[in-house]
């Protein structure tokens, strides 16, 4: 006795490419394109979705959540200071108060609720894909241009494949220390990055929201790359701040949406 | 010795928002009743005053001060012309002096001059000393060591005496320091200092710490000490005006003793009898 239905490998192939082209022809212009599925480029994209916002994530990993699967040393423990606990109560995520104002959660619990949540509210992902560059148009960030992971790893001379565009309204970089898209433009002289700062004390946090922003027209800086972009000081493994870091890019690019329509009228 | 007549110091404090344990109208009383012809006045915070009586234009003061910015603890050099986004974060600072944003550093002596700068002719006479408290984390270069500290106070005039300087530029007891060395990794140090400072408790100085007041008043006087003398410091652990290290002697000296020693005590009274000389 079979318990799955008997189909054909081609209909399974067929079934994976045709679901794959027609998310990546219909994401192929976005209103926003995140760079990097960590806890803020996850946060962004949810809250972004949640608006009615077509967003799609790119991630050069396989695996989405970045580092939020580790707390800190490859402990899978994660902490929060409040108020970011309120996000994981969003989230349905459970946790415990460690010490006033400082609330611990599984890493596993944690990350895959986000990622679930991400894709509740309607986040399509490109995982295994790389920033090659960015699309300036009009003095402005309009798209990304990308390659697979596994070509862009390789060298020039042996994979000679171009990389394809994807165009959007606004870009969200969220790829951690590496600021991919920041990091394009600075190359041109188009922005100055200043490098992760000297660690410092414990009260960073709160600078990393307060720094989440366009960066320049079209492109707005989230989490870890907003440390690398401004030289802020690097913090502990608690992740709060990239949780309400990529809330706040949101809102940012919620504005920045509504004055592009408002222009566009 | 015929003392010669003393003509006093009027000085102006500027709030700080951000810190909301200060009680400014116990401080002024604690400064006036030093000596009577010290005047004090107690401003609002120096760049809302500024904006509001000098005419100071928000983007330009705001442009300015991200150009005081240190990125590199190490060199200690101001960043000079800043990104767009540190001129938008220094606006919105000056927009709410309420909230205080930490991990940021600015070089001491830069936003000195700056905020000396903004400070109209008029109000920069003989006589007149201007402290400032800023929540803005205030670092400058140590001499011969070639490399940054963060600071309590920058003297001169005007004085910046930074709170969050107060809570984080002193050190904690060594013992924390060895056990955060402990991990190799700052991530796991971060932590470990703060998991130590909840657990100093009353040991260390906290943000809004109800204790400010009294810290804040042997601060200001090491400001006037230094403008009036030019000598700002003690060498007493039990004196206000002791230059503590560490937030074991800072609290010994503002808290625990809460006194000028006999010699400063003694400097300031012989302020009081010119004062009352000239008086009389």
């Amino acid at each position: 006795m079979t318990i799955f239905s008997p189909v054909r490998e081609s209909d399974i192939t067929r079934a994976i490419a045709s679901s794959f082209m027609e998310m990546f022809s219909e994401y192929a212009r976005s209103d926003v394109v995140v760079v990097g599925a960590g806890p803020a480029g996850l946060m962004a994209a949810r809250e972004l979705a949640r608006n009615g916002v077509r967003v799609l994530v790119i991630e050069q990993n396989n695996y989405l959540g970045g580092g939020f699967w580790i707390g800190g040393y490859l402990m899978n423990p994660v902490t929060f200071r409040a108020p970011a606990q309120e996000i994981l109560d969003e989230l349905g995520v459970p946790y415990r108060k460690y010490v006033e104002g400082l609330y611990v959660a599984h890493g596993p619990h944690a990350c895959s609720k986000l990622i679930a949540s991400a894709c509740d509210a309607g986040v399509r992902f490109l995982n295994l894909t790389k920033l090659d560059d960015v699309v300036v148009r009009d003095n402005a960030v309009r798209g990304v241009v990308v390659n697979w992971t596994p070509v862009e790893g390789l060298p020039r001379q042996i994979t000679c494949v171009d990389p394809v565009a994807l165009e959007a309204r606004i870009v969200i970089d969220a790829s951690g220390h590496d600021a991919v898209a920041v990091k394009k433009l600075e190359a041109r002289g188009m922005v100055k990055v200043r490098g992760m700062g000297a660690m410092w004390v414990e009260r960073s946090e709160d600078a990393v929201v307060e720094y989440t922003g366009v960066v320049y027209p079209g492109l707005i800086v989230a989490g870890m790359a907003v440390v690398e972009t401004y030289g802020l000081p690097r913090m502990g493994p608690t992740f709060g701040a990239m949780l309400l870091s990529g809330r706040r890019a949101a809102e940012i690019a919620l504005e920045e949406l509504k004055k592009l329509e408002a222009e566009a009228v | 010795m015929t003392l010669k007549p003393y003509r006093g110091v009027k000085l102006y404090i500027y709030k700080d928002p951000s810190t909301r344990t200060i009680r400014y109208d116990e401080l002024a009383e604690y400064l006036q009743g030093l000596i009577p012809r010290f005047k004090v006045e107690v401003r609002e915070e120096i760049l809302a005053y500024a904006q509001r009586n000098w005419g100071v234009e928000l983007r330009a003061v705001a442009y300015s001060i991200a150009s005081t910015r240190v990125v590199d603890v190490l060199g200690c050099e101001p960043v000079g012309e800043p990104l767009p986004g540190e001129v938008a974060f220094e606006e919105k600072a000056i927009t709410n002096p309420g909230r205080k944003v930490g991990g940021i550093l600015y070089e001491g002596y830069a936003l000195q001059r700056l905020l000396s700068s903004l400070i109209p002719k008029a109000e920069r006479r003989y006589g007149t000393l201007h402290t400032i408290l800023t929540h803005r984390l205030l670092v400058t270069k140590e001499l011969g060591e070639g490399r940054g500290h963060a600071r309590t106070i920058i003297l001169g005039n005007p004085v910046l005496i930074s709170t969050t300087g107060l809570v984080e530029a002193p050190a904690l007891p060594a013992e924390v320091y060895v056990k955060a060395q402990l991990f190799r990794g700052p991530d796991m140090q971060q932590l470990i200092v703060a998991e130590e400072r909840q657990r100093l408790g009353r040991r260390v100085l906290s943000f809004d710490d109800e204790r400010f007041t009294e810290v804040l008043k042997g601060y200001t006087l090491m400001g006037l000490f230094y403008y009036i003398f030019g000598d700002p410091f003690c060498g007493s652990p039990s004196c206000r005006l002791y230059n503590a290290h560490t937030h074991e002697e800072l609290i010994e000296a503002q808290i625990e003793s809460g006194r000028l020693c006999e010699r400063h005590q003694c400097m300031l009274d012989s302020l009081k009898a010119a004062s009352i000389t000239r008086d009389s």
